[in-house]
């Protein structure tokens, strides 16, 4: 894909989850495959999702990505890595069994010939050592600032206090624009729907979603005294959680850019206008693109098609849409 | 703060055969989830066939080739739960008549990369009920 204004496009694996996980003949060749045809070169890939084996993939799964590359020419740019907490029943993990996680999935990514590792699971402490460890191995390590957190909030900050304070080189941020989320997609509501979620409920749950209550508080509530079932007990838990939407903190993104090591372009539902533009219902994206180009980004901006939460199978079409729109903001910039 | 409930929609890959065995029948098993999970993380399996809960003491689990009771899955923190490679209940006793059978799966696990507060983590459920039917003469 060609870098416009220093910003390369390339496309994370786990966009292809649904096809990935419900055909018994996609394999990461298939994904590979698929990325090559839409001109992309770059790709990230999850390990916990593409291997069969996590933390350690077998060597054979290893070689099968490697082949799979060589024969598209598509590169594993950065591998998505995890840090299993509650792997082990009952179990609290040391500081040092954090660290020998993140470093087998260096490992991994070094395997894989990838130049970064999107880490998790961490406070920003533990950033300093995350870095020595990178150093050692050649591996530069981009910490994901995914939703509910923001590029102002307290883990945010932390990260970048550690890493002026402690000048790492290695260590840096992959902000993921599903951060900006400002309102569910009408695709998101209506998989409630299908669960037996009522419309005028969700609608009170939106509109109520930053009104002080708790999770727990909200859960209780619907539950208790708006009937809420399945669907509207699903709708809170994602909404509080990994689908959490509030107005977009652009303002402080500014300050978080001379940090991002690459940048994770999430995205749930792209659309189509009158006149055929596409546009993204949810995500504020060219002010987010220009913030991130103003600050003086370089680097690889990731599609990251969150599409498996509604199980539309269109992974191929949205990631298009997503490829122009991309490309289409930053030549205007 | 994390999501605490996840319930994704490849419930049609959950439960994939259903066939007789020579002590029993067995299940395979695949993985409502979108990567896959150490199978420590498993805090509830139970299985029911026509209506009718198994016995866990009759319930062996095969992943990766070991074999574990029920109640030894939680302390089986090496075994990787892969979202593409199925496990393989093996139930002992009486095999099933040939012809469908209504089958329920509960299984509820951590989401083990998702901790909000020291031991407490967010839980994705992977039950799955589906009519399978056990081929005439059918073992393994």
């Amino acid at each position: 894909m060609a870098t416009i204004n220093g910003i390369e496009q390339g496309i994370s694996c786990y966009s292809y989850t649904q096809e990935f996980i419900e055909n018994d003949d996609w394999s990461i060749n298939t994904i590979f495959e698929h990325v090559a045809a839409k001109g992309v070169s770059k790709v990230e890939l999850v390990g916990a999702q593409t291997f069969q084996q996590y933390p350690t993939p077998r060597p054979e799964e290893i070689d099968a990505v490697l082949a799979a590359g060589a024969k598209h020419g598509v590169e594993v740019f950065s591998y998505g890595g995890y840090v299993d907490l509650g792997r082990i029943t009952g179990y609290r993990m040391s500081r040092e069994d954090i660290l020998s996680d993140i470093r087998l999935d260096i490992m991994t990514a070094r395997s894989l010939g990838a130049k970064y590792l999107r880490a998790t699971g961490f406070e920003p402490e533990l950033a300093p050592a995350v870095n020595d460890l990178a150093e050692r191995y050649g591996v530069q390590i981009g910490f994901e600032i995914h939703a509910p957190h923001t590029p102002a909030d307290a883990t945010t900050r932390g990260f970048m206090e550690t890493i002026e304070k402690n000048q790492l080189g290695c260590f840096g941020l992959v902000p993921d624009f599903g951060m900006f989320i400002e309102r569910p997609t009408e695709i998101a509501i209506n998989r409630y729907v299908g669960l037996g979620a009522k419309r005028e409920t969700l609608d009170w749950i939106i509109a109520n979603r930053h009104n002080g209550m708790t999770e727990e508080e909200m859960q209780e509530h619907v539950a208790k005294n708006m009937g809420g079932g399945e669907g509207e007990k699903v709708a809170i838990s994602e909404w509080f959680g990994y689908l959490s939407f509030a107005p977009a903190e652009l303002d402080s993104f500014a300050a978080m850019v001379p940090y991002v090591k690459y940048v994770h372009g999430k995205f749930y539902h792209l659309e189509l206008d009158a006149d055929g533009k596409v546009f993204e219902p949810t995500i504020p994206y060219e002010k987010a693109l220009s913030i991130l180009a103003d600050g003086g980004f370089q680097g690889a901006f990731i599609s990251e098609y969150e599409g498996h939460a509604f199980y539309l199978n269109d992974a191929d079409e949205q990631l298009d849409r997503h490829l122009a729109l991309g490309k289409s903001i930053l030549e205007s910039l | 703060m994390p999501t605490k409930f996840m319930k994704l929609g490849f419930d049609e890959q959950v439960l994939r055969r259903l066939a007789n065995d020579s002590d029993g029948y067995v299940l395979d098993v695949g993985l409502n989830y979108y990567r896959g999970t150490p199978i420590s993380a498993v805090e509830r399996m139970e299985l029911s066939v026509d209506g009718e809960r198994v016995d866990d003491d009759r319930i062996l689990v095969e992943i990766n080739g070991k074999f574990l009771r029920l109640k030894q899955v939680p302390l089986a923190f090496t075994e990787y739960w892969g979202v593409k490679t199925p496990i393989r209940l093996h139930v002992t006793g009486e095999p099933l008549a040939a012809g469908p059978h209504h089958v329920d799966f509960v299984c509820e696990a951590r989401v083990v990369y998702m901790q909000f507060a020291p031991g407490v983590y967010g839980m994705f459920d992977a039950s799955a009920s589906a009519t399978l039917a056990v081929a005439e003469n059918s073992e393994n």
